[in-house]
Order: C-alpha cells, then sequence, then structure tokens
C-alpha cells in the first residue's frame, strides 16, 4: 500500500513546468522583511523599556517606607531646588532637555514654595518657551523622586489650557524631622501649574476642605494644594474655577 | 546579509524550490497555491538563513516552513472565501498526460482532500518527502508519537477510499 502510495503522490505531483521563482524578488522581499521586522523590534524593545522604567519609577514611587512625626522645625525656605536636582537626571531621567530646563532655564516667571517643595514655571532663556518644575522636599530622610532626588517632574507648557498637575508625597505645613527615618508622614501634596488663558483674571481652588486663588504671574499661574490622606480627594474633590474681569465663571473643571 | 551567506540563499532557492512546490501542491491541491506559499515560505526562510545555515538544518527548516506556510494559507481560506465541495482539491486537467496517470492523480488528490489537513501532511511527508517519524514530527512541530497515530489514521482512511481502493484493485490485476 505505502509503495504504492508513493507512486501515486509522485505522479500527481508531477507537471511538465518546473517551478522556479525569481530569485532577485525573493531576495528583495526578504531583505525589506528583514529591514521592516528590525523597525517592529527596535519599536517594541523601546516601548518596552519605557514600560519597565515607568514601573520601576512607580515601585519606588509606592515602595517607600512612610516617615514618623517629629516636633523638630523644618528648613524655612525652599530655595531653588530644581536646580539642585542633578541626581534625578543621572539616574532615572538622564534627559538633556530636561537638565538644560535645569541648568539654564534660570528666568522663574511663578513660583509658589511650602514645606513640602516647590512648583515653578520657567521661561527658555530665548523667551520663547515655558516649562513646569516640580520639586520636593525630602522625606524620611530620603530625597523624593523615587531616585534620590528632590525634582519630582518637569515638562514643557505648550497648549494654550493646559493645565499640568502632579502629586507628590508630603508631610504638610506641621513641623517635622523629615531627617528621622521613624518620620511617619502620610500627606499628599497636589502641584498645578497652567497659561492663563484669555480674558481669565482669577484661578480659584477648592476642595479637601480648602479654598485658595492660584498664583498668576505674566500669563502663568500655580498652585498647591496639601491633604493628609489621599483618599480624601475621594469625597472632596479639587475643583479648578476660572473667572473673567468682570468676575463671572468661565471655566470650571474637577481635577 | 553577507554577499557569500546571500548566494547559499540563492543556489538553495535554485536547487529546491520546485521540490518544495510539488510538497506544498500535495498538500493544497493547486499549483498556483502551491506555488504562493513556497514563494512566501522563501522569503521567509531569507530572513533566518544565516542562522539556519550555521546550525546546518536547512532542508529540515524549509520544509518545515513550507509545511505550515501552506496549512496556515488553508485555514486563512476557510475563513475567507466560501469553498464549493469537490472544487475545494482543484486538479488541473492536463489533456496531454495519458489518461491512466490521469485518472490516478485525480484519486490520489481526491483522497487527499479528504483527509484533515494535519494527517495529509504526515502522509505527504512520509511518503512523498521519505521523511522519517522524527523529522516530520520536527516539519509539523508536534511528537513523534502524533505523527505516527495521524499517519496510521490517513492511511486507514486512504484503504477504505473507494476510489481508491478500486485502483489498488486494478493494480494488483495488472
Amino acid at each position: 500500500m505505502t509503495t504504492e502510495l508513493k507512486t501515486l503522490l509522485g505522479q500527481a505531483a508531477d507537471r511538465p513546468a518546473t517551478f522556479t521563482p525569481d530569485v532577485a524578488d525573493l531576495v528583495a522581499a526578504g531583505r525589506h522583511r528583514t529591514r521592516v521586522r528590525r523597525a517592529v523590534i527596535s519599536g517594541a524593545t523601546a516601548a518596552t523599556t519605557a514600560t519597565a522604567v515607568i514601573a520601576v519609577l512607580l515601585v519606588g514611587h509606592l515602595g517607600r517606607t512612610a516617615p514618623q512625626p517629629a516636633t523638630i522645625a523644618q528648613p524655612k525656605m525652599v530655595t531653588d531646588l530644581c536646580a539642585k536636582s542633578d541626581d534625578f537626571f543621572r539616574t532615572a531621567n538622564d534627559d538633556a532637555w530636561r537638565r538644560e530646563v535645569v541648568s539654564t532655564w534660570t528666568d522663574k516667571v511663578v513660583e509658589v514654595t511650602d514645606l513640602d517643595g516647590a512648583i515653578t514655571v520657567r521661561r527658555s532663556p530665548d523667551g520663547s518657551q515655558y516649562a513646569y518644575c516640580v520639586a520636593g522636599v525630602p522625606i524620611n530622610g530620603r530625597p523624593l523622586g523615587g531616585f534620590g532626588a528632590t525634582l519630582l517632574n518637569v515638562g514643557i507648557v505648550t497648549r494654550p489650557y493646559q493645565i499640568q498637575r502632579y502629586w507628590s508625597m508630603a508631610c504638610g505645613d506641621e513641623p517635622v524631622d523629615r531627617d528621622d527615618r521613624s518620620t511617619l508622614c502620610m500627606g499628599v501634596r497636589y502641584s498645578y501649574a497652567g497659561r492663563v488663558p484669555e480674558g481669565v483674571t482669577r484661578i480659584a481652588f477648592s476642595g479637601l476642605g480648602q479654598h485658595a486663588d492660584a498664583t498668576i504671574k505674566d500669563g502663568y499661574w500655580v498652585h498647591r494644594v496639601y491633604t493628609d490622606d489621599i483618599r480624601n480627594g475621594t469625597t472632596d474633590p479639587i475643583y479648578i474655577t476660572m473667572y473673567n474681569d468682570s468676575g463671572k465663571q468661565v471655566f470650571k473643571e474637577r481635577y | 546579509m553577507r554577499a557569500e551567506t546571500e548566494q547559499d540563499y540563492v543556489e538553495f532557492v535554485t536547487h529546491q524550490a520546485n521540490a518544495l512546490c510539488r510538497t506544498a501542491y500535495l498538500l493544497c491541491g493547486d499549483w498556483r497555491r502551491a506555488e504562493d506559499a513556497t514563494q512566501e515560505a522563501l522569503i521567509r526562510l531569507y530572513r533566518v538563513w544565516g542562522r539556519i545555515q550555521r546550525k546546518g538544518a536547512v532542508g529540515a527548516y524549509a520544509r518545515k516552513v513550507v509545511v505550515s506556510t501552506t496549512l496556515d494559507a488553508l485555514r486563512r481560506k476557510s475563513s475567507q472565501e466560501v469553498v464549493g465541495g469537490d472544487d475545494y482539491f482543484v486538479n488541473e486537467t492536463e489533456r496531454t498526460d495519458p489518461l491512466g496517470v490521469l485518472e490516478d492523480r485525480l484519486v490520489i488528490t481526491k483522497a487527499l482532500a479528504e483527509l484533515p489537513p494535519r494527517q495529509r501532511a504526515c502522509v505527504v511527508l512520509r511518503y512523498f518527502d521519505e521523511l522519517s517519524v522524527e523529522e516530520t514530527a520536527a516539519a509539523l512541530d508536534c511528537r513523534p508519537g502524533t505523527v505516527k497515530s495521524q499517519t496510521l489514521r490517513a492511511l486507514e482512511k486512504l484503504r477504505t477510499h473507494p476510489a481508491l481502493a478500486e485502483l489498488s484493485d486494478l493494480a494488483v490485476r495488472g
């Protein structure tokens, strides 16, 4: 049976014409596929790396030991934390543009500081671009940012109605010893920044049991809000309300 | 790919393309589909040629790619096209062939068409390409035991196929 089967299969696969593909076409198609595959793999690798970096940052952020309260007074002033945040770039986000912002964008448009840190809007040396910079005072003897630095976040403000928000661990306005590793801080400081929309003269914050206006200067605004428990935001969320010069509300949104 | 490596690929294609195409034909029953599948397999082979050549298993890998490409094409066909009964396994009529050979071709291609793809592949690789059980298992990416059982079932079906049984009788008488 099997011998006969082989004969039948051989007969069935016989034909006068021989299959001779164009080898040059095959090689060209193979080269093209190889190039495409390499490009796809490069893209996927970059995406995976970016995801891994984000995951590491999150783990580092969430994994910090909560500090204990203490009674030693905090530093009176927070001075230019962004400019001192070189460690962050070396370890977590060594980005030429961010380093340039920290080192050369020294023109501060508007800034608010508190015992937990600061948010600043900075202008580029040529005056054409603006960036925000969030910095934090170390907690529990360890700098914020997850990788041993005080700079928490930095980015460029591009869109006319962009509202930048960043939250970070904080101790609040009560004096604590930030170098004491037994210090327990469970608070969160929300940092906001943006460009003042045309016609808006006042930007008000409400929520977390607080009411306050953002600091506005030269067309940009910044603000920081503190809560001792991040879960408070679900029951008393933060709203940003914008008013024009006649006191009319022109914008209200939860952030 | 380096020039000499590419030249090896060109030589392989020049000498083996037709044989691979014949295997593909027995798997799908249509020369045009077989040629398409073979070309696709050869293009895929180009990408991994250097690595496969270093391993010294070019022929086996090429056959594996041809089988998978041909069977994949059949699977795609089932979801993308409406296939009509006996026309699924089309055999090209070649009026210049002797009548007996033509009948034999029709018989075996129809019998193969009634086998599930994996069983068909086992029969073709074992009895047309004369691969061992282990080589067939490698080509189909399965265990040798699976090849044995699939081949056994395929042969049982072929034995009981009416047209093939009749052919065997004629062959015995002749």
